[in-house]
């Protein structure tokens, strides 16, 4: 069953790295980091059950806890994002390089 | 309880198949739900019964909703524009590495492990005790990472506010 937990770290890891590396959307990334947060967090509680012990629980937990702190700020970081650029594309955001030297 | 375990895995690795693939992104919101649903389901097998339900509470009732919240405010707008191009500038360069890092982790995973442990349910009651025994301090820190957050994106907020 240990084994069976791993592979789906092992799965969650490489969709919520493959979400990150090809797609284009803003939004869809962050969907792939908390991919990426969830892989963790499986591997904490396989850990807990090897050891029989609490401590990859309460670190389960702690993940949890701290991806939805993460995901808060970075979801209104979005929505500044649309409305000073207009687009939700990861492209788009070498805008603010070129904007600052227009600027500058 | 093994053949549950291997039927839930091939069901998240379908679902995570399709959260990769789906153009939309409202339906890629919804297939992960569905993966977070299987995964809930995989961390009760494994003798985590609270661990399961803060999965529902907390990524099925609470972060996934936030996605939705935000969906909703972009508007159907941004929802088509992704829809219309979702593959990023030199994809298929990125699909190589990806390609590569998914033998490795395939060759890992092959020649690893036979884990033969029983699984013993931790009880929430054990769990609560860790919490509020040796991690108290850790909860006390994590409870104001959570309130900075709040103060965080009221800031954010704010600021967008005076832009406009």
């Amino acid at each position: 069953m240990i084994e069976i937990t791993l592979a789906a770290a092992t799965l969650l890891f490489f969709a919520g790295l493959a979400l990150i590396l090809l797609r284009r959307s803003l939004i869809v990334w962050l969907l792939g980091a908390e991919l990426l947060f969830n892989a963790a967090l499986v591997v904490a509680l396989a850990g807990a059950a090897r050891w029989h012990s609490p401590s990859g629980q309460v670190l389960a937990l702690f993940l949890m806890a701290l991806s939805g702190a993460a995901l808060a700020p970075s979801l209104a970081l979005l929505l500044r994002v649309k409305r000073e650029l207009g687009t939700l594309e990861v492209d788009g955001l070498r805008l603010l390089r070129e904007r600052e030297a227009q600027d500058g | 309880m093994i053949a549950l375990g291997l039927l839930l895995l091939v069901l998240l690795a379908g679902l995570l198949f399709g959260v990769l693939l789906l153009r939309d992104t409202l339906h890629a919101v919804v297939a992960v739900a569905a993966a977070l649903g299987v995964l809930a389901i995989l961390f009760y097998l494994l003798g985590a019964p609270f661990l399961a339900a803060m999965e529902i509470l907390l990524y099925l009732g609470a972060i996934l909703v936030l996605f939705l919240f935000a969906l909703m405010l972009l508007g159907p707008e941004a929802r088509a524009a992704s829809a219309k191009r979702s593959w990023r500038r030199g994809w298929p360069w990125a699909a190589l590495v990806l390609l590569a890092l998914a033998l490795a982790l395939a060759a890992l995973l092959w020649q690893a492990l036979v884990i033969d442990e029983p699984i013993q349910a931790i009880a929430p009651a054990r769990l609560g005790h860790a919490l509020f025994g040796p991690f108290l301090w850790w909860s006390e820190a994590v409870a104001v990472l959570l309130f900075v957050v709040i103060a965080a994106v009221l800031v954010l907020h704010a600021g967008e506010d005076k832009h406009d």
